[in-house]
């Protein structure tokens, strides 16, 4: 980043943003434990003396690095996170209570959950620093085991001699393949993905797996699909409405399901959901246009490039009514039941940041 | 063997060759504004990206606003230290510097401030580097981007000429590719030394090169070298004795550069930043662009900026804060910041630098707005720049002008007038025609171009040559046998077909009396002019009747006889004499005449009819006496 900072954002948020921006940190699951790893460090780091003060602070921190990388949300998804978090526990030391009984909060807890608003945040408590980082610690080995959970459940899904239909390139698909083939035997369809073709690793690594793969090109999407069983895909975002944020071709893929009636699953590590809305293609930072240069167009090619307009997106917006099962690292739930997982994640005074 | 400590670049801040006039007066090429963000901070977020730790720049003028820029911006990891050098004017003299300051330790990237690029420069110099490995001699890697055919494109005047050596990529011949040359002389040794060999026309040179550490004791070795070009060709001609070799490596398909060498080339940098060609360089993606909404047809609006009720066509990006009025269309155009533009404006192909002001129903097409500007009611602009703070009268029309202000007052240069090469007329000459147009359209434009073109150096040196010939021919009474000898042999050396020998003798000797005439110091009048054209004449019937041998030249001749006749007013009146005298003299025939009279009357050009009347006389009198000829024939 060239531009000069504003003060009070953190060094390390700055790094952070730059590690990012220039490659260093790639993949999502690396982002959001550096994001998690940073934010952990304000906590522990600065100084505060109410909760108030720290979400203040994680608060603009957080904006700033959400409005600098605009297309990452699960950045956004951690900030808002800690912000429960730092709520939850100062509540639970305000009342000095031990925790009481079950964690998931019910219906009627959530409808009448308003006294929140009259709690103000500005009454000092010693302990709540050990108190979140201790938190934070327990949220990050949730991470680290979020992924194992998901892959856990791949037997339930994937039986034996089903043919399952897969889009481009997902470390965690292909480690949810892997797992259900050490038990079972099934063929897997992989969808080359274009025009960055990471389907052709994703075929590669699966076959080296001993699982049986078949290698298609996107058009080969729907002709394809007659004969499929299940689609499983990955996702980059989950909206609050259900709807994905993935790799183009997904569309495609999800539409071709509907089609012919092919249930469409998609793995969610619950750090990918997001509270935010997809309102229109215009939207800025829902999407990312590359160079068409990266396998639409051949840049060789001067007297074309200078007629026409190409377009290369990278993601596809899928409607939620498309997608049939999310599974996430708590168990299976439907497009429908999102709205739940998200009040459960966040506070709704944190969705708008 | 290059794991230095550091990684080095050189930047000249300036390029010595840019021709993008006047904005040199006001910006150094490194901090030309490419849609409204300096041409540098494109630069450093490459820099930054492949890693370079140490940059130098070097900085010949606008020593002050280069100092400033580099004051306000804050980079990472990324050192960088100004060479300061008032009044260097070309790369080899700043190199040359460099090398004297010695801080140079070894491998460098040298960079000319005019480019663009979004390449890992690094891993090119890694590549670089396996070069020397395995050739000691390795001196420099040039980055070349394959541009596929430019034909009928912008780039066309980008083209060069590369060979090399296939299975090494080592560089034998460079050249830049004239429009003018339609030939290309290929060495007979490089078939014979080299198992295969590669010729291209469709790489561009990216300004861009990764060289070894004695580039610059060879710059400091040899004071001729002026230009990177210079540097090529006398490594390329002197490889056995220097012991270097050059070669060079494509880019890769995916990454983007372009030099800003015209206006032109400026024009085509800013509509593929629009497209996202140099992503991630492109804005709404790039730290200094931030903030912008992207759009269908490749329209970017800030978020800020106001544009109810207007039409973003394609291509075109609106700043901060601008404000565009009702009904307001444009395409293919940049508006800066602080931009405020009334209603029904039209704007096409334009740049609008921040500030500027255009009050409602203007209409601005193929021009450049620098910063403050102000364009009132009416007025419609065409091809035209205007430098800072012009303010533009309501209802005024500029076409092809270059408008700059100065203590006195406000100066207006017309395009054509301007002594620069050709490369420079970013306007109408060089079409920068609508692309989505019928491709007809576009080639037509073309071959007008071509027409219009002024006549190749080479025919005009040859002229000159011939009078200046038949001058001291003249005055010293030479034998006509030894001028005609002369005359061939500066037809060899000017390489210029019959045909325009034969047109420029004729032109040459009909222009003599007012060369001569200036040499005695006499003055010029139609009295003074004829009696020595008739003296002039008769002396060199010889070398006359030696050109114009057939009906072509007889042909040529007149063409001549015309041209001068047309354009000097002292032959007009004699014209028809002159003709009699070559008829005469049997030097023209009578149907040449009569045919040349008759066919080209219908282009009726004022001067041509000119002529054409001032020798009716004669030819009615042709007509007369021909027909009285088959009279007596028939008698």
């Amino acid at each position: 980043m060239i531009d000069s900072p504003p003060e009070k954002i953190n060094e390390s948020v700055l790094k952070l943003i730059n590690n990012i921006h220039y490659g260093d940190v790639k993949g999502t699951y690396n982002i959001v434990l550096a994001t998690i790893s940073v934010l952990k460090e304000i906590i522990n780091n600065t100084e505060w003396n109410t909760a108030k003060d720290l979400m203040d602070s994680i608060t603009l921190n957080g904006k700033y690095l959400i409005e600098a990388l605009p297309l990452e949300a699960s950045i956004g998804n951690m900030v808002r996170r800690t912000l429960q978090i730092i709520r939850e526990e100062y509540i639970l030391e305000l009342k000095n209570k031990t925790e009481e009984t079950d964690p998931q909060e019910s219906l009627h807890k959530i409808l009448t959950a308003e006294n929140d608003q009259q709690i103000d945040f500005n009454t000092s408590v010693p302990s709540l620093k050990s108190a979140l980082l201790e938190h934070i610690v327990e949220f990050e080995t949730e991470l680290e085991t979020c992924l194992e959970n998901i892959t856990e459940q791949a037997s339930e899904h994937i039986h034996s001699n089903e043919i399952i239909m897969t889009i481009g390139k997902s470390k965690l698909v292909e480690e949810f393949f892997k797992k259900a083939a050490s038990t079972r035997a099934f063929d897997v369809i992989v969808a080359e993905g274009g025009p960055f073709l990471n389907g052709h690793e994703m075929a590669v690594n699966l076959a080296k797996a001993k699982i049986k793969t078949t290698l298609i090109s996107d058009v080969a999407i729907f002709a394809m699909m007659s004969r499929v069983n299940k689609v499983i895909i990955g996702t980059h975002t989950v909206m609050a409405n259900g709807g994905l944020r993935a790799i183009s071709g997904v569309h495609t893929v999800a539409q071709a399901a509907k089609h012919y009636s092919v249930p469409v699953m998609v793995l969610l590590p619950l750090y990918k959901l997001s509270p935010l809305y997809h309102s229109s293609y215009k939207q800025n930072g829902f999407n990312k246009h590359v160079s068409p240069m990266q396998g639409v167009i051949d840049s060789a090619n001067t007297q074309l490039l200078e007629k026409v307009h190409a377009y290369n997106p990278v993601f596809d917006y899928v409607p939620p009514d498309l997608v049939t099962l999310f599974i996430s690292n708590i168990g299976g739930n439907a497009p429908s039941y999102i709205y739940r997982l998200l009040s459960e994640l966040y506070h709704p005074d944190d969705y708008e940041l | 063997m290059c794991k230095k400590d550091v990684l080095q670049a050189v930047i000249l801040a300036d390029d010595f060759t840019t021709s993008l006039t006047p904005s040199q007066n006001i910006f150094p090429s490194i901090l030309m504004p490419v849609i409204n963000v300096p041409l540098f901070d494109y630069m450093l977020e490459t820099l930054i990206k492949s890693r370079i730790q140490e940059v130098f720049l070097y900085c010949s003028s606008h020593i002050d606003l280069l100092k400033e820029y580099v004051k306000v911006k804050n980079y990472k990891g990324t050192a960088i230290s100004l060479i300061i050098s008032d009044g260097c004017s070309s790369l080899g003299d700043a190199l040359r510097d460099i090398d004297t300051k010695g801080w140079i330790r070894g491998y460098f990237i040298l960079i000319r401030g005019n480019t663009f690029v979004t390449a890992d420069l690094k891993s090119l110099l890694n590549a670089h580097c396996l070069k020397v490995e395995k050739d000691k001699g390795a001196t420099m890697t040039m980055v070349l981007r394959n541009l596929g055919s430019t034909k009928n494109s912008y780039m066309s005047e980008e083209a060069s000429l590369v060979v090399s050596d296939k299975s090494s990529n080592k560089m034998l011949y460079y050249t830049k590719l004239k429009n003018s040359e339609k030939k290309v002389k290929l060495e007979l040794n490089w078939f014979l030394d080299h198992s295969e060999i590669e010729l291209n026309t469709c790489y561009l040179d990216t300004h861009i090169y990764l060289c070894s550490p004695s580039v610059l004791p060879l710059f400091a070795d040899n004071f001729d070298f002026q230009t990177m070009d210079d540097f090529i060709r006398g490594v390329l001609m002197n490889e056995e004795i220097l012991d270097s070799r050059i070669y060079w490596q494509q880019l890769d398909v995916e990454d983007y550069a372009l030099p800003i060498t015209s206006w032109k080339a400026y024009h085509m940098l800013t509509q593929d930043i629009l497209r996202r060609h140099s992503f991630p360089l492109v804005a709404d993606a790039f730290s200094s662009l931030k903030n912008f909404i992207y759009m269908p047809q490749s329209t970017y609006k800030h978020e800020t900026a106001l544009a109810k009720g207007c039409v973003l066509e394609k291509d075109c990006i609106l700043g901060l804060n601008s404000a565009l009025g009702n009904n307001t269309k444009v395409a293919r155009s940049v508006i800066a910041d602080h931009c405020i533009i009334g209603s029904n404006v039209n704007i096409r192909n334009s740049y609008i630098f921040s500030n500027v002001r255009i009050k409602d129903n203007c209409t601005i097409v193929n021009s450049i707005l620098f910063p403050n500007c102000i364009v009132r009611y009416g007025s419609q602009i065409d091809g035209c720049i205007l430098c800072p703070e012009i303010d533009v009268a309501a209802r005024s029309q500029y076409i092809d002008i270059i408008v700059e202000s100065q203590s006195s007052g406000v100066s207006k240069t017309k395009m054509l007038e301007l002594e620069v090469n050709d490369e420079f007329l970013y306007f109408k000459n060089n079409k920068l025609a609508e692309c989505d147009n019928c491709s007809t359209e576009s080639s037509s434009s073309e071959e007008d171009s071509e027409r219009d073109s002024p006549i190749p150096d080479d025919t005009n040196m040859f002229l000159s040559e011939v009078i200046d010939s038949l001058l001291r021919g003249y005055q010293d009474k030479l034998n006509c046998e030894n001028l005609i000898l002369e005359i061939n042999s500066s037809r060899y050396a000017y390489n210029v077909t019959i045909r325009e020998v034969t047109y420029n003798v004729i032109k040459a000797i009909l222009s003599l009396p007012l060369h001569y005439l200036a040499e005695t110091k006499t003055p010029v009048n139609s009295q003074n002019y004829q009696k020595n054209l008739k003296a002039i004449i008769t002396y060199f019937n010889p070398i006359i009747l030696n050109y114009v041998k057939n009906e072509n030249a007889q042909d040529d001749c007149l063409r001549a006889i015309e041209d001068i006749a047309s354009t000097t007013d002292e032959l007009l009146p004699y014209t028809q004499h002159l003709l009699n005298q070559f008829y005469d003299r049997d030097i023209l025939s009578e149907e040449k005449i009569l045919e040349w009279y008759e066919s080209t009357s219908e282009d009726a050009d004022v001067f041509h009819s000119k002529v054409r009347n001032a020798v009716q006389p004669f030819i009615k009198w042709l007509r007369e006496a021909e027909e009285d000829s088959t009279e007596s024939d028939n008698d």
